[in-house]
């Protein structure tokens, strides 16, 4: 590395931490939560637009060598969000909740997967997006990524007991984004001449549920034999990078996989299970900050056919979660109003990004259909989060009077 | 000790078992290679070092004897391009030894104790030098890569080996000190005095290779005083300006510190080495400038990135350990154990010596050589510079180098450990099996 670009390379990684540090210093989230730069600012815009940056020719921090290199801890970023992911999926939890939630996951995930696959179905078709393009496998990732809702807003701790009802249902149909990741990841998978097993589609469906159980159990055995909480940390890390890596080397989602093993594991004993919970929640921000640096520098804005998809995605997506709020506060007991379910499942969820870049790592789509999706998701993200941020303050403001 | 060795035998066997999805001898398998890579080294130093620790040696031999057996050169279930992409991750922990030897090193408790630390110290150094330098001076005559020199090239070549040889281990130090939560005078004594003898070969060795170079010119090499000079005042300098920002960022943001550290860090071990910095130096001056300067405490900083500092260590020994030369080391196992002996014996004496100008305490007298046998990280780097700066006698005699340092590096801290039992410093409850299980919860009968 020559001097220049060792300069640049520092250059940018104290421009990353002095982002970092200035938007965690209390005084600047305060400002921003009033003016509504906190909604642009948590769907990771900032650091998209970092990672972009980075990747300009000019800059030359984030080079494809560079990105070479950071490949590995972006499997490793996948493995824990997916980890963490997972570990939503505490049954005894649900168990507590009103008998109504498992059909108001699926009302409020699968209106919207139908609405994007209406709305998208025509556009990818009219851009060349064929059968034998990968149609039907686009379909079911941008399905995903509209099934999925960001966590709840803190805001709505004003809607009394729902809030927990709303909480839970943000977090299952995460589940069911990667359920269909997984999907994707058995039925698409990329045949790759270079392996040594050769097995039909219904067996790697067997063999991705098998790892990631197989992976779950292990966490459990490694974090029963750790009694520090330094030790679950170091546990925590290693399990997660070798679920990652072996579901990538096996060439299956490494999301979903690792999602399987928090699974397990969260259903199973394992001692100070909340101890374990709030490690992959500390871990997690910082690490999908920086997932969302290295994947801004595949983003490619510039394509107009990025942004019509973009369009159709946000607008089926947004009547979809409003469809299904309606469908579910008329069917399911125990949920709020219909305007306050819609405001909370309106904004997107980060795992939306993590399916796209998943999806193209496992069946070795790099093509310009992968840069579209991305830059749907993109778009989609920060205009539902700025339009959720008003309806929100809204909503909630009347429900508290 | 049954259930991890099992439970490493269960990883070793799933490792085995994903390789298998590639034909035999196919090449190393992308990013998920090292993603497999990293976790399993971590897994596996983990429960190695739960076996250890149930035999009464240090954990931290276990992670090194694990990386070793795992790494390249033997299992080879991590590759060495997976070692390689875990290089930044090592400076951070190099970085962050030195933060936490800094935050813990109160100069004001020291002062009495400083004359106690230079004696040691430079005793030490001085006969290992003095005895190593005989031995490599016969050595030297019987290798058949150098045995044809002039006796002057000879003398020249062997006062390199001295020098590169009679480097300390901080991070050994620190590490077998920390996991052993040893306390008492002797670990007092011990990290002070390593982190001043790493300085005083940082420097020794930097002259000795800028005369070395004039004897045996090489193309390429600029090693020379101003190198020295920037290598240790910028890095003391940059470790004051971190020092800083860490201080105003516990003072004014102190949210999420543990990652905030472990962040500036990773800056600090890209930057350092494309500047030619020495991470060690920097966090040490910035625990320094904490601890002693700022206002704010550096146990503060220590307590906050505990948590933290078990996986990265753990890490960074594993890694330490998948770096060790086993093959180079067997080549030369007969010169690397008697060189290693002969360090040991000279370290002995020269603190036996060292005796008459301190009034140590007897435990420290007695044991504080123990602290200095333990070698790696720096004089791995030494060794390596003799093997690729000096042609054609670096290849052999950096071979003998890189062996020693693998027997001190291995029995270095059990050794070490072992003192700090016998010096009565480690408490009961770590000398034992790490898996003892936890008190059980006896049901009270109701009043």
């Amino acid at each position: 590395m020559g001097h220049s670009s060792a300069a640049r390379v520092v250059l940018g990684l104290m421009l990353t931490l002095a982002l970092a540090i200035v938007a965690s210093h209390p005084k600047v989230k305060r400002t921003s939560a009033r003016f509504g730069v906190h909604a642009v600012a948590s769907t990771g815009l900032p650091f998209l637009l970092l990672g972009a940056f980075f990747h300009l020719d000019a800059i030359g921090i984030l080079s494809e060598r560079v990105l070479g290199h950071l490949r590995p801890l972006l499997e490793f970023g996948l493995g824990w969000i997916g980890f963490a992911v997972g570990m939503q999926f505490d049954l005894r939890q649900l168990d507590r909740l009103p008998k109504g939630i498992a059909s108001a996951v699926a009302i409020v995930a699968f209106v919207p997967m139908l609405t994007v696959a209406v709305a998208c179905t025509p556009v990818l078709l009219s851009l060349g997006v064929f059968p034998h393009h990968g149609l039907y496998r686009n379909l079911i990732v941008l399905c995903a990524c509209g099934a999925a809702s960001a966590a709840l807003d803190k805001a709505f701790a004003k809607t009394g007991p729902a809030a927990a009802f709303l909480r839970e249902i943000t977090l299952q149909d995460e589940v069911v984004a990667l359920a269909l990741l997984g999907l994707v990841a058995v039925f698409f998978r990329a045949e790759s001449t270079q392996v040594a097993w050769r097995l039909p589609r219904s067996a790697w469906l067997l063999v991705a549920l098998g790892v990631g159980a197989l992976l779950g159990i292990v966490a459990f055995v490694l974090l029963r034999g750790a009694r520090k909480p330094s030790e679950r940390i170091a546990v925590l890390l290693g399990t997660v990078a070798f679920a990652a890596g072996m579901a990538g080397a096996l060439d299956l989602s490494v999301p979903v996989t690792c999602a399987m093993a928090g699974a397990l594991l969260a259903n199973l004993p394992v001692r100070d299970d909340e101890g374990v919970r709030k490690i992959l929640i500390d871990f997690e921000g910082p690490l999908y900050l920086v997932f969302l640096v290295v994947v801004g520098a595949s983003w490619d804005p510039r394509p107009w056919q990025g942004w019509a998809l973009a369009i159709a995605f946000t607008i089926a997506r947004g009547y979809g979660k409003a469809l299904g709020a309606r469908l579910a506060a008329r069917s399911v007991r125990g949920l709020p109003s219909e305007a306050v379910v819609t405001s909370a499942l309106l904004p997107q969820s980060p795992v939306a990004v993590v399916v796209i870049v998943a999806a193209s790592m496992i069946t070795g789509a790099t093509s310009d259909v992968t840069k579209w999706l991305f830059n749907a998701m993109i778009v989609s993200a920060v205009l539902t989060e700025l339009f959720a941020f008003f309806v929100r303050r809204k909503v909630v403001e009347a429900h508290a009077t | 000790m049954i259930r991890p060795a099992l439970v490493l035998a269960f990883i070793i066997a799933l490792t085995v078992a994903a390789r298998s999805f590639f034909p035999a001898g196919a090449p190393a398998i992308g990013s998920a290679g090292a993603a497999l890579g990293f976790g399993f080294l971590f897994l596996a130093a983990i429960q190695t070092g739960h076996v250890f620790h149930a035999l009464h040696l240090p954990h931290l031999t276990g992670f090194i004897l694990c990386g070793a057996i795992v790494g390249p050169e033997v299992l080879k279930f991590v590759d060495a391009g997976t070692v390689a992409e875990l290089g930044p991750m090592k400076r951070v922990a190099v970085g962050l030894i030195g933060l936490l030897a800094g935050c813990e090193l109160n100069v004001r408790d020291l002062r009495p104790k400083l004359r106690t630390i230079v004696a040691f110290a430079g005793s030490g150094m001085a006969g290992a030098f003095v005895i190593l330098f005989g031995v490599f001076v016969v050595v030297l005559s019987r290798l058949p890569a150098t045995a044809a020199l002039p006796a002057v090239h000879r003398l020249m070549i062997a006062l390199i080996c001295a020098n590169a040889l009679i480097a300390f281990s901080p991070p050994v130090v620190i590490g077998v000190i920390n996991e052993a939560r040893a306390k008492g005078p002797l670990s007092e004594v011990c990290v002070p005095l390593v982190v001043f003898a790493d300085l005083i070969i940082v420097i020794s060795f930097s002259l000795t290779n800028a005369v070395a170079h004039s004897v045996f010119p090489a193309e390429g090499v600029t090693a020379g005083v101003g190198t020295l000079v920037w290598h240790i005042f910028g890095s003391i300098g940059g470790g004051l300006v971190y020092g800083t920002v860490l201080a105003v960022y516990l003072t004014r943001v102190k949210e999420r510190v543990a990652l905030f550290v472990f962040g500036t860090l990773f800056v600090i071990a890209e930057g350092a080495t494309a500047l030619h910095l020495d991470p060690l130096l920097i966090g040490l001056t910035a625990g320094l400038f904490l601890e002693n300067i700022s206002p704010v405490s550096g146990s503060e900083v220590a307590h906050e990135t505990e948590p933290a500092a078990m996986p990265t260590f753990t890490l960074f020994f594993a890694v330490i350990g998948a770096e060790l030369h086993v093959h180079a080391f067997l080549s030369v196992v007969g010169f690397s154990m008697m060189a290693a002996i002969a360090r040991a014996s000279g370290v002995f004496l020269g603190t036996r010596f060292g005796r008459r100008f301190t009034r140590a305490e007897p435990v420290v007298a007695r044991f504080i050589p123990f602290a200095m046998l333990p070698q790696a990280g720096i004089a791995l780097a030494l060794a390596t510079s003799v093997k690729a700066s000096f042609k054609p006698w670096g290849e052999a005699v950096g071979t003998i180098l890189l062996g020693t340092v693998v027997v001190n590096e291995v029995i270095g801290p059990i050794l070490f450990r072992n003192a700090l039992v016998r010096a009565g410093e480690i408490p009961p409850e770590e000398q034992g099996p790490i898996s003892t299980p936890a008190p059980m919860e006896v049901p009270q009968p109701p009043p």
